[in-house]
């Protein structure tokens, strides 16, 4: 059985919502930092197109050096809504469910040249809960959050693997 | 005579439930939650619609705006390791039945302008007038 390719899969949905017609739903698209490369500064990209009360959104992230590689993908149904006036601006929240893929690799050997060799790849995938709280301080800016918390062994613990990003973007 | 007492403390109870529906934002509360391995991962001081709270990676502080018993919150804050400013967004449910006590289930994610990107569900307990 082939393997899925999840960069093909992820890109062909991308474009295949990019097709959707336009002025009927409402875009956000945004860029940010994910759980993907925590605690380094590697942009992110996040899109998403509500269809009436329902968002689809998505996320990729990924990063590749000499040592390791690593990418994520995810994509997300929300129940969204707008929450109300908040501050100068207004709250849009979103609350379903997602699933999450991301692989990475590792060099882990040398060679008799010095160079890096051998790599030890892994794969992770999560399914759980989602949601998204933007804050749209204009009509066409959101600074905001979108989160994955999967589901597995770990919960029964409270330990909750959380993939996704804070984002700031623009939505028409 | 028990009895009586009984029914009349059920009833206080009741309708101090239905006041805290009514009345749902407090004046002051004190909010603290349940994190990974059943630790403490939130501690959250409300004056009003304003928190401030310390989560397992920032001390941040913002709003909250509710819809009946759930709720949704924005605001800004500093990573707690490396001070890095970000932001935060949280969603949230409260089930009180009675009026100084209750018990929220919360979704919180976290993001700082250096990258650093987290989230995390708790459970808790809230107290408030």
């Amino acid at each position: 059985m082939n393997k899925i390719n999840f960069p093909i899969l992820f890109s062909t949905a991308l474009l295949g919502i990019t097709l959707l017609p336009r002025s009927a739903y409402a875009w956000h698209v945004g860029t940010g930092f994910s759980t993907l490369s925590d605690g380094r500064a590697i942009p992110a990209v996040t899109g998403g197109v509500g269809l009436g009360k329902w968002s689809l959104t998505g996320m990729a992230a990924g990063v590749r050096t000499t040592a390791y590689y690593a990418n994520a993908y995810q994509t997300n149904l929300l129940y969204q809504d707008e929450w109300g006036k908040f501050w100068f601006g207004e709250l849009v929240v979103g609350f379903g469910g997602g699933v999450y893929y991301g692989s990475k690799g590792v060099y882990t050997e040398t060679d008799a040249s010095g160079e890096l060799s051998g790599i030890d790849r892994n794969s992770d995938f999560q399914i759980g809960p989602a949601f998204r709280v933007a804050f749209k301080p204009s009509k066409a800016l959101y600074i905001g959050v979108e989160y994955l918390l999967g589901i597995n062994t770990g919960s029964l613990g409270w330990g909750w693997p959380n993939t996704g990003l804070g984002s700031i973007g623009v939505e028409f | 005579m028990l009895r009586a007492l009984l029914a009349l403390a059920s009833l206080l109870l009741l309708l101090s439930a239905e006041k805290a529906y009514a009345d749902k934002q407090t004046k002051f509360g004190v909010t603290l939650g349940l994190g990974e391995a059943y630790g403490l991962g939130l501690a959250r001081v409300s004056f009003g619609s304003f928190d401030l709270s310390i989560e397992p990676r920032l001390l941040s502080a913002g709003t909250r705006l509710w819809k009946g018993s759930t709720y949704a919150g924005f605001g800004g804050g500093f990573h707690l390791q490396t001070l890095a400013p970000g932001w935060y967004g949280l969603i949230g449910y409260e089930w009180r039945p009675i009026r100084v006590m209750g018990v929220i289930f919360e979704m919180n994610g976290s993001s700082t302008f250096q990258g650093h990107a987290s989230a995390f569900a708790t459970v808790g307990v809230t107290v408030g007038w």
